[in-house]
């Protein structure tokens, strides 16, 4: 008698961590802060030529004009980067709006594959000591 | 002691204390510099240029350093180029290679997080900027922060704050004003736990 009571005991001290833990999950959750429009993306066009101040003005009104294009649009010598809502248009739809408003000779940038696909190579070695167990510290509490 | 070397130290007491209670020490102090937050806009509300809701607001501050850090990253991109040295591109590519593919959430973060974190540690303390991300050493150690690359050398973190200057004139803080200059201290600052 005295044993199932221990039991019992133990078993709703268990339930009771576990519906605290959950309460505060749910707070976490319910009073995170949003990230701020996570659907903008930058894209960039590669053009055959430098732009002049006036041919910058102009392909800014140009781009702005097509729909989902954001304010921000950064032109640097032959390079057109600007940022974008892809749930209204991806570069690829922008891209041919764009070439549909001009006479231009440019190209949609695409990251070369050897960038593309470059190892994230931490600084300490993977072999070693101390990488191993920063490692196996961020895998109990991560 | 005579009666009027009595009476000349009494006036010179006299005088003296009420000299004294006339110096400037109860003056006003001079107004306090107002933060850089609130000289980029401070907390008024305006609307969210990037938001498709017409009725979402943004503190004004917040939104011209999201203008800085986006036009930042953009002039970071226009740079990226392969094999080409002195640019970004070992720490930026992996984050553009998502984007490209569609997975923008990675990029939003690291827009949401500079902006709270300049937006915070400038005067914007409203809870809107609260920076929850790692902090600055461990935010740029790969061993901690897998999505740092490489490890920042002087001359990376010196290329980043000529972007980010840069960035700040295109979105009208004018290079010979006490903000530019304040903006660039902040920058400096960060230099010794970025540069590990």
């Amino acid at each position: 008698m005295k044993s199932n009571k221990k039991i019992k005991t133990v078993l709703l001290s268990f339930l009771g961590i576990f519906l605290l833990l959950f309460v505060i999950l749910v707070y976490h959750i319910a009073t995170a802060k949003p990230v701020e429009n996570a659907t903008i993306q930058v894209s960039r066009i590669d053009f055959d030529k430098p732009f002049d101040s006036l041919s910058t003005i102009d392909i800014k009104q140009k781009l702005h004009s097509i729909a989902g294009v954001k304010d921000e649009i950064i032109v640097k010598r032959n390079v057109v980067v600007y940022f974008h809502d892809n749930r209204i248009a991806d570069s690829k739809k922008i891209y041919n709006q764009l070439m549909t408003k001009g006479n231009y000779k440019a190209e949609r940038f695409v990251l070369p594959e050897n960038l593309a696909n470059k190892q994230v190579c931490p600084v300490m070695k993977k072999d070693g000591i101390s990488y191993k167990f920063t490692k196996l510290v961020q895998k109990v509490f991560n | 002691m005579t009666k009027f070397s009595k009476m000349a130290l009494c006036a010179l007491v006299i005088g003296g204390l009420s000299l004294t209670s006339c110096s400037k020490d109860d003056s006003t102090p001079a107004p306090a510099t107002p933060s850089i937050y609130e000289r980029l806009g401070g907390t008024t509300l305006v609307d969210d240029p990037d938001s498709s809701d017409p009725a979402v607001t943004i503190e004004a501050g917040r939104l011209a350093y999201r203008k800085v850090v986006n036009t930042t990253i953009g002039l970071i991109v226009a740079d990226v180029q392969s094999n080409a040295s002195g640019n970004l591109s070992a720490h930026f590519a992996p984050l553009l290679a998502e984007v490209q593919a569609n997975n923008t959430t990675n990029l939003a973060e690291l827009v949401d997080n500079l902006t709270d974190f300049f937006s915070y540690n400038t005067g914007g303390t409203n809870a809107v900027n609260t920076y929850s991300g790692l902090d600055m050493v461990a935010a740029h150690n790969p061993a901690v922060n897998t999505r740092m690359g490489v490890k920042a050398t002087d001359a990376n973190y010196t290329k980043f704050e000529g972007y980010v200057g840069a960035a700040a004139v295109q979105n009208g803080v004018a290079a010979n004003t006490q903000l530019y200059t304040d903006i660039v201290a902040v920058l400096e600052s960060l230099r010794d736990p970025i540069v590990q």
